[in-house]
């Protein structure tokens, strides 16, 4: 008999207790891979759902809502700034293209996002790309004649079922203006799919006030610079004038993600706390398991097994049970971050990971290393075990 | 491996005093072309938010009410990144990258014209680093 098989006999003689050690394995370890797996889901899923545009521009307030409201949609839209600053920024030199983007209401929470055809545009710089599921694009129609037409993002429509022809509003004061379905876009996997578009003039048409306004309102200007050494100049004009504040949308994901650094190393810190209690669990496991067969062991070496023998089935259980549990737990972890990547991706903040990657060998090797230095104790202990002390009578 | 003391160091001002009336650059300055430099700036989030593209700048571009305002092309820097950049991000920091430099004209397709530009650049804090203004120079600035 080997080494190993006298190991595995020895776990399969105690079923519960080695599934059990099994299972707080891969749960610890699931834990972890899902962590992991998430938390790098979410960043890389701002990162990909972040805007090609350089720099947004908005009214004077918080640069973090205007980029989490604008590009995210996450957040309420910032007050208004005047469609003259769009006007001005589209005839300013350093200018390659200028965005118009007006916010403020929603469709079962689905934001509305008021744009021209510029948004949607293709342009050599741009990695996002929009293409039609189903209809056409809103119409460019004129400010006195507003058509009132919508394009939803994939999401939008699936969640709400609109179809094209649909009319619809929200809120009995947008009775009178209600938006028609004209298009649907491809899943872009990005806050758009969470988004109704529709023209500016439409925008405008919907709401009282801004009828009446002779400067119509905007929440927002895209900006894309000829030159992207220009940035800085025109980042710190538009911060300088009275009405308006320019953000790099990049430089607002940073500091996100440099508050997340600090959730992360917090999760980090629970995390090692959950794999000390889980080696702790292997620990007592192997040690009970090594004190309840000390007679057998000592039986063993009676027999003429060697010391080193004894240890290395000790050794040698400790690693079966850290690669089962570890094998558990990275499927596991993968398992649940998929599930939990499914659910929120339609969010479009979280790229899913569902895929085994190269470092889910080193994190197996790291679990096995570990489990078996847990049962290092008890293999020593057993190692230790005196023949003529453990084979005496019992009574 | 040379150790970053051995690599030599530009400055904003070598920078800026390379350029000729035609947009051209010195010859003293394209001596370090294809070489490795480290030069010191602010980083100006530019390009997508994990820094494989940005801009480095002599003053920092996003404290609003002080300073300058970088006025161009011959105060930023273009940094293409060799790999994930990991630094905690501060607009407010100096920043020194490490890369290879090269200098002229050039347009990229997807950040367009650039006259001085660092690809498989490496980033790091500078710390107690000194921004060299137009006219000052390290005394112990390299020389090609």
């Amino acid at each position: 008999m080997t080494i190993l098989t006298v190991a595995l006999k020895y776990l399969r003689g105690r079923p519960v207790a080695s599934a059990l050690t099994i299972v707080s394995i891969a749960l610890g370890v699931s834990l972890m891979v899902a962590s992991v797996l998430l938390a790098r889901g979410i960043k890389e899923g701002f990162i990909a759902g972040t805007t090609d545009y350089n720099l947004v521009v908005g009214a004077k307030g918080s640069p973090m809502q205007l980029v989490l409201g604008v590009v995210f949609r996450m957040d309420l839209a910032t007050p208004n700034i005047e469609y003259t600053i769009y006007r001005d920024l589209q005839q300013d030199p350093r200018v390659e293209t200028a965005v118009p983007i007006g916010m403020g209401d929603a469709y079962r929470g689905f934001r509305y996002v008021a744009t021209n055809g510029a948004y949607f545009a293709a342009f050599p710089w741009r990695r996002k790309t929009f293409a039609l599921a189903a209809g056409r694009f809103f119409a460019e129609d004129q400010q006195s004649e507003p058509t009132y037409e919508a394009l939803l993002g994939a999401e939008a429509a699936r969640s709400t079922g609109l179809q094209i022809g649909d009319r619809f509003y929200e809120g009995e004061e947008m009775a009178e203006y209600p938006l028609t379905v004209v298009g649907i876009l491809r899943s872009t996997h990005s806050a758009d799919d969470r988004a109704i578009f529709f023209s500016l003039p439409s925008y405008w048409g919907m709401n009282e006030i801004a009828r009446g306004m002779a400067i119509k309102p905007l929440t927002a200007v895209l900006i894309r610079p000829r030159r992207m050494s220009d940035l800085p100049s025109l980042h710190r004009e538009l911060n300088v004038a009275a009405e308006t504040q320019a953000v790099l949308p990049s430089g607002v994901l940073l500091t996100i993600f440099n508050m997340m650094a600090v959730a992360e190393d917090v999760l980090r810190m629970i995390l090692a706390i959950v794999g000390v209690i889980v080696l702790l669990y292997v620990f007592v496991s192997m040690y009970s398991a090594t004190i309840e067969r000390r007679r057998e062991i000592a039986t063993m070496r009676a027999l003429g097994a060697r010391r080193a023998t004894v240890l290395g089935i000790i050794l040698t259980e400790s690693a079966a049970l850290a690669t089962a549990g570890g094998l558990g737990g990275i499927v596991g972890g993968h398992a649940v971050a998929y599930f939990a990547g499914s659910l929120l991706g339609p969010s479009g903040l979280v790229t899913s990971h569902s895929l085994f990657n190269v470092f889910d060998p080193a994190v197996l090797a790291s679990v096995i290393l570990l489990g078996t230095l847990a049962g290092l104790l008890p293999a020593v202990l057993a190692y230790r075990t005196e023949v003529a002390e453990n084979l005496a009578p019992l009574s | 491996m040379a150790g970053s003391e051995e690599i030599p160091r530009l400055t904003f001002a070598q920078l800026v005093d390379s350029i000729r009336a035609d947009s051209g650059v010195t010859e003293t300055i394209k001596s370090y072309s294809g070489k490795e430099v480290a030069i010191q700036g602010f980083i100006v989030p530019a390009g997508p938010p994990d820094l494989s593209f940005f801009l480095l700048s002599r003053v920092s571009a996003l404290g609003n009410y002080c300073c300058e305002a970088p006025v161009g092309q011959d105060e930023t820097v273009y940094v293409f990144a060799a790999k994930e950049v990991n630094i905690t991000y501060d607009p407010l920091r100096i920043f020194k990258i490490v890369g290879v430099f090269e200098a002229g004209m050039r347009a990229d397709a997807t950040y367009g014209p650039s006259l001085f530009r660092v690809r498989n650049a490496r980033v790091e804090e500078a710390l107690g680093a000194k921004v060299f203004k137009t006219g000052d120079f390290p005394a112990s600035a390299s020389k090609p």
